[in-house]
């Protein structure tokens, strides 16, 4: 599922406010008949550690080995003191190996995080996400900092985890022609509210009309290029309100 | 106040005073110079060391970015201001009946003052760090702990070291201070000489306090460039 938005229309705050890093003001986010808004802090540690989670600019730990950024995805699992002094159990170093081949980073495992490319880093961080065996995967403008053949490279290798172990994956993205490519739902987010949900054959040119409202000065620059008025009608602003009422469901 | 004209008129005194009686250089006294530079070499690495290592956790507390409760971010807050705002010099001095004269004195008043001047530094650089990191531990299922231990301690690493050394170096010339009240070391000794009008023998000793000085900024540059 790719939603779709304008810079500070909500995205990153819808995506943040499913594992909570973001506290949502009012409503209630329901995970595997779970509501993640109403678990106490243990509870959403353990829910977070089944959620996987990719940034647009990796949120790699800093200063610190490929190898150790990884299996930091496995905290909510590993034992407490475990991951405080930093001496890791058997099983996780090994599972740590798997991941990192499965990305093809095995051989940088030593490296330090700040010699790595923008690609290898977001494959780090997808690395780190396998560690947690998540069920759901969110990512926040995953491929915004990338280039365009690493951008597709990161999107077929996130499409094949979903395909082939059935992971839910939820994107924020900045690309429409990459969501339309790869998502099999589209959730359009204008101004704080959903203003679309459908798939990538629904979502028109009227509809990222909805979902790309133009700014006043957009506005006015296109009045003074074309003296006439903005082609998008004040109708196109107003929100759905069936999707607002029956809310959003993954 | 004005600056009368002809303030540095006798600015020749001093350098005659210098080039009469602070040369030749006496060195009759090294070894006792030495290890009088070595005591105050120990004072100044205990006292800061050990006030690093109360402050670093209590820094954590201060921070606005990781605390968990306000009251207690204003309480460590004030504890930090309360030891930084008094001087060395007044600690040493409240500390002489309990403590005696010694090195003892300086050592408890170097620490409480660079608890204050370390927690505040620290607790700034954690409200600097990077969110992305901390927020990375959090999406894992990390703890409170575990986002100070991996997602901020890293990144703050090599400031904390460059305001440890610099600290150092100040903590260094303050218990040069501190041995005008019985705090030993090259102070003392510079202070004794000097009083005895020795200057022969003090122009050796601000040599080696100089030569301290550049030694740990050379140490504190090599530590940093290999933790970098």
């Amino acid at each position: 599922m790719a939603v779709l938005g304008r810079s500070g229309a909500g995205k990153s705050t819808l995506i943040r406010c499913i594992n909570r890093i973001v506290e949502p003001d009012e409503g209630e986010i329901v995970w595997n008949d779970r509501s993640i808004t109403g678990m106490n802090p243990q509870q959403l540690r353990s829910i977070r550690g089944e959620i996987g989670m990719v940034f647009q600019h990796f949120n790699l730990l800093p200063r610190l080995s490929v190898w150790t950024n990884v299996i930091a995805g496995r905290f909510a699992r590993m034992h407490r003191l475990r991951s405080l002094v930093g001496v890791f159990s058997k099983e996780d170093r090994m599972h740590a190996l798997s991941a990192l081949r499965e990305v093809g980073l095995e051989a940088l495992a030593r490296r330090r995080v700040e010699e790595l490319s923008g690609g290898q880093k977001q494959r780090v961080a997808i690395a780190r996400v396998l560690m947690q065996q998540p069920t759901l995967l969110l990512g926040d403008e995953p491929i915004s900092s990338l280039d365009a053949v690493t951008a597709k490279r990161v999107m077929t290798f996130i499409a094949a985890l979903h395909r082939e172990r059935g992971m839910t994956v939820v994107l924020n993205l900045h690309d429409v022609a990459m969501a339309r490519a790869y998502a099999t739902r589209i959730i359009g987010v204008t101004a704080g509210r959903i203003t679309f949900d459908g798939t990538p054959e629904q979502l028109g040119d009227k509809e990222l009309r909805i979902i790309y409202p133009p700014d006043e000065e957009d506005a006015i620059s296109s009045k003074n290029i074309e003296g006439n008025d903005s082609r998008v009608s004040s109708k196109s602003h107003q929100v759905d309100e069936s999707i607002q009422q029956r809310g959003l469901r993954l | 106040m004005s600056l009368k004209e002809g303030s540095f008129g006798d600015l020749g005194n001093t350098f005659r005073f210098i080039a009469e009686h602070w040369f030749p250089m006496d060195l009759t006294d090294w070894r006792a110079a030495l290890k009088a530079m070595i005591d105050t070499l120990e004072i100044a690495v205990f006292s800061t060391l050990a006030a690093l290592l109360i402050a670093f956790p209590l820094s954590f507390l201060a921070a606005r970015n990781w605390v968990p409760y306000r009251w207690l971010y204003d309480f460590t807050r004030f504890l930090f201001n309360l030891f930084r705002s008094v001087p060395e010099l007044v600690l040493a001095l409240v500390f002489i009946p309990t403590l005696g004269l010694g090195p003892m004195p300086a050592v408890m008043a170097l620490i409480i003052h660079n608890i204050g001047v370390f927690g505040k530094l620290i607790s700034e650089t954690i409200e600097a760090t990077d969110d992305g990191p901390q927020e990375a531990v959090k999406a894992v299922g990390g703890t409170r702990l575990l986002v100070a231990l991996y997602g901020i301690i890293p990144q703050m690493l090599p400031l904390v070291l460059s305001q440890y050394f610099y600290r150092l170096e100040v903590a260094i010339r303050t218990t040069l201070i501190l041995g005008i009240v019985g705090a030993g070391g090259i102070g003392q000794m510079l202070y004794n000489d000097f009083k005895q009008f020795m200057y022969q023998k003090v122009t050796f000793e601000v040599l080696l306090i100089m030569a301290l000085i550049t030694a740990v900024d050379y140490l504190g540059a090599l530590i940093r460039k290999r933790v970098m």
